[in-house]
């Protein structure tokens, strides 16, 4: 991952791309603003009028301006109001925006980045940056305008009414400016760390609820509760560090505010006495220095949130940055598939590593795939057969090599068209936690109630489904949780199976299943296998022995293709890797006849 | 869904800060106390300076510059001090309550993650944390700073001129009607914003636990409708709870000014009739900002305290679910004489959602019998683990687990806590958690020593693949794993078992990934670990009933035993 450093220009620009499409409700939260502080000023005047009519004695004068007041009053609360609303609603859809561009962008993006990130890390960061950015586009973001605009505005009328009175109480801007960035240079990794820690803490969590059972029967509680407590409390570190700095804020603020007041009232009362300036002009001067004390005031918080927000968004601004997939949209060709072509996929001197440093996974893989015929993928444990799935199917994309699938290199292809004709059954079987109906629907989500029976039954799942509480429509629980192992692994068959497509990858698809179960299966891809290509990783001699042809892999290395009884014969190593099935199976073993 | 918060969720937020009541307490109290002075300050501050200019008297100018200076260089310090204090003492609160709730998740049953998604709890523990949190570091301290803004304001109206506090007050009071209407059904839109959240993150947990799922299939352009719903809503809610608050910040401007204007016109009528100092109604006009402030934010600061109201009832509610029962239905005793280990008498079993599985059966394993498990999918085969580790409670029927006195000091019956320490377990899904290979095997046995970490691999023949790796035992596993093949996973998973090296084993499928090569191995290493032990193990191979003592085969809910006959 790269790591960027955002400038306030990198990150204005960013926030300005999902702004724009509703910024016409921002820019109309300023310019109600605008007629706010209009307004503010407006009501400083009369107020000086109300003074100064008051010591005059003018009675008729005093009473309609009160009138004036009540009405710019009322009407300026309802300006309130609509300039709330409509800073909610920029909020509110541009935080909306970003949300689903960020879910997007996750559903895009590689594997790779997936598998090498906790996804409940992920979800907890996402979930807490987006916090932080709402609340700042919300509440910072208007006043980066508004307080501004408020200063100048505030400042030019003081300068129409005294200029050296207004020199004097804004004489302490820099000030505010120079302290404000002062101390909250270190805001940005602050916040950055709290959402790191969100995000550790999500990470926990997940792994406590998903392993729990393990969890109990380890006795692990205690453990997990430390790993746990260990990263709050750091949280409350980092947090203390920003309540020391947000604490150092306030002397700063006392002097903000004090200050200009002081010395107005030290110049503004010699004056006075030297009736160079009215009470009334005075007062009306003091009630507009609150509009540049506020605003100064301001400063260095908003300095301090914009620091803030850079390292609180820092994390959804990489994820969105993170490269997605290779969907070469520009490809629009269909998919072929005709019986005539030779191969359905080939491999052509593929190496492949997950890791930058170590042995590579895949070493100078080459097979072809002919169409419509049954395939077996078998070898130990780790030497890279779902790799190879992962692979076909474009989740890890290779740098040596070249992969052909449907007559075409993969890397030229659109992912999704490609994927539309390929069914895969992982190794793992994942459930949403949905319907069973919906679960097996993902495989073609318009399916009809009767397809989706027939796919059930095709995988030797619909009378166990027809068992649950609510049949077709029981909720399977997050992960699958309420269903058994084998159950699990039906229902990813019979979704695999409803989609239907030429291309058939199957990763130990009868793993937990039992004996029968894993016969009646078999039997399915036999017919499957008259029309479709078939690829079947297995470790079961009963499956592998019914494929058209077998593919041996060793430590990375494709080591041997033939027919079980060609294999058996002059495979070394799939004699060693079945010598101990093949002794009590009832199989008549050709090798042996031969002795 | 409540309606409105009720004097028990205000208990229940309070009490969060509980341990810390009093430097929290001094911190806020002393913070507000503070910072109200300063704008009261303010309010004498100019009635010196324009009776000084009034009277021409530069006595009162003197008084001025010295009390801002004097504020000025005190409130410094004291606001420093105090905010730091109060707002460590609410991130320390904080703190114990997120542990709190961890370690109660922890002891929860499995059954409560049935219903309730990790992606609920995750966001519980930030969304709702994080509002809890604004109450103690932002909410609380308003309502004490308004209060004592307002009273200070009060009290030295009164000095002034008791007629104008007795005015005010009496506006105040009508006020604070006003933004009750405002604050209605606040807690319900704050508690429907705070499930949408949470519904935001379980989609997103389920979309990148689902990737592979949601690449392969048709079905993204459906999620990502979903979410987008999902967010519009969101969107709604969160508009719903800032409409209120728009509604009373504008409210309060209203009476802000209105207040503001009203004191000015009463106070001119009482100077033009000359009964009053000039400079005292200015001051009074400077401390009105305070009574105003109290009754019109106070509701405010009511009104924002909704959210975190809702937010510690939900997370209280997750600290009264009920844990996991201790006692459960496994009954543990030690007794030497007893050669029967495992014991299950009439056992019938259902799950909560009615999924019928056990059937009144009956089941015995001898001391250091080994036990094969058989039947079809989905016949309850791992219902019986779960049962026999006390994961889920039976409703009928006795379970027995009789144990040698292994350690002395134990009682002679004991909880489920005690009843685990004695079972090794291999999971039908090899489940790793996201840390490295070594503290995944370590979990087997805590305070394990490296060589016996090594040696439990080796066993597992994992140890070779482990050393291939480019950071061999500190290789992160990813999330459950997935940085591993699946025969590697299952093999961790193996090994964490042989590190616990416990009595009784229990194995669900324990091989069931593995090639057939490595598992004839691993089956030698481990009929040599189960020797002198209890074991079931299950299975759906055969070639593994070898070795067994007894065979029970379970299917429609009723159990079968098939004891070899020992030749
Ligand atoms: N996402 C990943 N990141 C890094 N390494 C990986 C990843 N997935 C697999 N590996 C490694 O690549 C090698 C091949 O893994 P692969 O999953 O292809 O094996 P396999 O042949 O399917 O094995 P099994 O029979 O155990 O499933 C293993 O050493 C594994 O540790
Ligand atoms: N948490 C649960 N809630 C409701 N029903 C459940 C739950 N767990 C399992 N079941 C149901 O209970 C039955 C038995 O499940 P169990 O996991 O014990 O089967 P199994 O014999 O281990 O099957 P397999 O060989 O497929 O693993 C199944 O019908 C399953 O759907
Ligand atoms: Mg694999
Ligand atoms: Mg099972």
């Amino acid at each position: 991952m790269k790591k960027t450093n955002y400038t306030e220009e990198g990150i204005a620009k960013w926030f300005y791309n999902y702004i724009k499409p509703h910024k016409i409700w921002l820019i109309g939260g300023i310019a109600l603003s605008l007629i706010i502080i209009f307004v503010e000023v407006v009501l400083a005047y009369y107020l000086k009028q109300i003074i100064d009519l008051a010591l005059e004695g003018e009675k008729g004068l005093f009473i309609q301006t009160v009138l004036y007041m009540a009405g710019i009053i009322l009407f300026s609360t309802a300006i309130i109001y609509f300039n709330r609303l409509f800073l909610i609603q920029f909020a509110g859809k541009t935080t909306k925006d970003i949300r689903v561009a960020v879910y997007s962008h996750l559903s895009n993006i590689s594997v790779k980045y997936i598998e090498k990130n906790n996804g409940s890390e992920i979800a907890a960061r996402q979930n807490s940056g987006i916090t932080s950015i709402e609340a700042f586009l919300r509440y910072q973001m208007p006043e980066l305008f508004f307080q501004p605009l408020r200063f100048l505005v505030a400042f030019a009328c003081m300068l129409y009414i005294d200029w050296k009175l207004t020199l004097l109480s804004s004489m302490l801007v820099p000030l505010a400016i120079f302290l404000g960035n002062k101390i909250s240079k270190p805001y940005g990794s602050y916040y950055n760390e709290l959402n790191e820690r969100q995000g550790s803490k999500g990470r926990i969590i997940q792994d406590a609820i998903s392993g729990l059972s393990i969890l109990k029967i380890f006795n692990l509680e205690g453990i997990f509760a430390q790993k746990h407590a260990s990263i709050i409390d750091q949280e409350v570190n980092t947090s203390l560090k920003i309540f020391k700095l947000n604490s150092l804020m306030e002397p700063v603020q006392v002097v903000l505010r004090l200050m200009p007041f002081v010395l107005c009232v030290i110049l503004g009362g010699y004056l006075i006495t030297q009736d160079v300036l009215t009470l009334g002009t005075l007062m009306a001067f003091l009630q507009l220095q609150n509009y540049i004390i506020e605003p100064m005031n301001k400063i260095p918080h908003l300095i301090r949130d914009v620091r803030g927000i850079e390292g609180a968004s820092s994390y959804i601004r990489e994820l969105l940055n993170e490269t997605i997939e290779n969907v070469n949209e520009t490809d629009s060709s269909e998919v072929h598939i005709d019986s005539s072509s030779e191969n359905v996929i080939k491999f052509n001197n593929v190496s492949f590593r997950y890791r930058d440093e170590g042995e590579p996974v895949l070493n100078n893989v080459t097979f072809d795939i002919a169409p419509n015929k049954m395939y077996a993928l078998v070898g130990a444990n780790g030497s890279g057969k779902s790799t190879i799935f992962k692979l076909i199917t474009g989740l890890y994309s290779v740098s040596h090599g070249s992969i052909e699938v449907f007559n075409r290199p993969l890397d030229e292809r659109n992912l999704n068209t490609i994927r539309q004709h390929i069914s895969l059954v992982s190794q793992d079987s994942h459930m949403f936690p949905m319907t069973v109906a919906e679960n097996i629907a993902i495989g073609l989500p318009e399916a009809s109630t009767e397809l989706i029976r027939n796919a059930a039954k095709m995988a030797n799942a619909h009378d166990f489904i027809m068992d649950l509480p609510n049949q077709y429509d029981t909720i399977v629980g997050q992960d699958g949780m309420n269903l058994s192992g084998g159950q699990k692994q039906r229902i990813s068959i019979a979704r695999a199976l409803l989609k239907n497509a030429p291309l058939i990858l199957l990763d130990e698809p009868t793993s937990a299943l039992d004996k029968s179960a894993e016969q009646s299966l078999q039997k399915e891809l036999d017919i499957l296998a008259d029309n479709r290509t078939v690829i079947v990783i297995a470790h079961s001699l009963s499956t592998i022995m019914k494929a058209d042809h077998i593919i041996v892999m060793n430590q990375g290395e494709v080591v041997g293709i033939g027919t079980h009884e060609e294999l058996l014969d002059n495979n070394l190593v799939y004699h060693q890797l079945y010598k101990n099935q093949i002794a009590s199976h009832d199989v008549a073993i050709p090798g042996d006849v031969a002795n | 869904m409540k309606k409105t918060s009720t004097l028990k969720d205000y208990i229940a937020l309070l009490q969060i800060i509980k341990p810390r009541t009093i430097p929290f307490v001094i911190g806020t109290v002393g913070h507000g106390a503070v910072s109200a002075s300063i704008y009261i300050m303010i309010g004498l501050i100019m009635k010196f300076m324009v009776d000084s200019a009034v009277k021409d008297n530069s006595r009162y100018l003197t008084y001025a510059i010295i009390l801002s200076l004097a504020t000025a260089v005190g409130a410094g310090i004291l606001l420093y001090a105090f905010n730091y204090l109060r707002n460590k003492c609410a991130k320390h609160a904080m703190a114990d309550l997120q542990k709190k709730v961890f370690t109660h998740i922890e002891h929860l049953p499995n059954r409560y993650f049935e219903k309730h998604h990790s992606g609920e709890v995750i966001s519980k523990l930030s969304n709702d944390i994080g509002s809890i949190e604004n109450a103690f570091t932002s909410n609380i301290y308003m309502i004490v700073f308004a209060v004592f803004f307002g009273m200070g304001s009060i009290v030295s109206m009164f000095i002034l001129d008791w007629r104008f506090a007795v005015l005010f007050i009496a506006i105040g009071a009508l006020t604070s009607y006003v933004n009750v209407f405002f604050s209605r059904n606040l807690r319900k839109i704050n508690d429907k914003l705070l499930e949408r959240l949470g519904k935001l993150t379980e989609k997103t947990i389920d979309l990148i636990s689902g990737i592979v799922l949601v690449k392969m299939f048709p079905i993204r352009k459906k999620f990502i409708q979903q979410y987008s719903d999902l967010s519009e809503d969101t969107f709604q809610s969160y508009k719903d709870s800032q409409r209120k608050n728009a509604g009373i910040e504008s409210m309060n401007f209203f009476i802000n000014w209105g207040t503001y204007v009203l004191t000015l016109v009463i106070g001119s009528i009482l100077f033009l009739s000359n009964s009053r100092e000039f400079g005292t109604i200015i001051a009074i006009g400077q401390l009105l900002n305070g009574v105003t402030f109290l009754f019109g934010s106070i509701n405010t600061f009511i009104g924002n305290l909704h959210a975190p109201l809702a937010a510690a009832s939900r997370i209280k509610a997750i600290l009264e679910e009920e844990t996991e029962h201790l006692n459960g239905s496994v009954v543990v005793r030690y007794a030497d004489n007893n050669n029967e280990c495992i014991v299950l008498k009439d056992v019938s079993f259902d799950y909560d959602d009615g999924t019928h599985v056990l059937d009144n059966i009956n089941m015995l394993v001898k001391q250091g019998e080994i036990a094969v498990l058989s039947g079809p999918s989905g016949s309850g085969k791992s219902t019986i683990i779960k049962i026999l580790t006390g994961l889920v409670p039976i409703k009928h029927g006795e379970v027995y687990v009789n144990l040698k006195q292994f350690k002395s000091g134990l009682s002679s019956e004991t909880s489920v806590l005690q009843l685990r320490n004695v079972i090794s377990y291999i999971p039908q899904n090899a489940f790793l958690f996201d840390t490295t290979i070594r503290e995944n095997i370590s979990f087997g046995r805590l305070g394990a020593t490296n060589d016996e970490i090594i040696m439990a691999a080796k066993e597992a023949h994992a140890h070779d693949f482990i050393m291939s790796l480019p950071d061999q035992y500190d290789t992160m596993v990813g999330s459950n794993g997935v940085l591993l093949s699946g025969g590697q996973k299952q093999r961790i998973a193996i090994a964490r078992c042989i590190l616990k090296n416990a009595p009784i084993i229990l194995m669900d499928e324990a091989t069931s990934s593995l090639d057939p090569e490595t598992e004839a191995v691993v089956q030698k290493a481990l009929a040599t670990l189960i020797e002198g032990k209890t074991v079931i193990t299950i299975t759906h191979k055969k070639e593994s009933y070898g070795a067994a003592d007894v065979i029970y085969t379970l299917a429609n809910g009723t159990l079968k035993e098939d004891r070899m006959v020992i030749s």
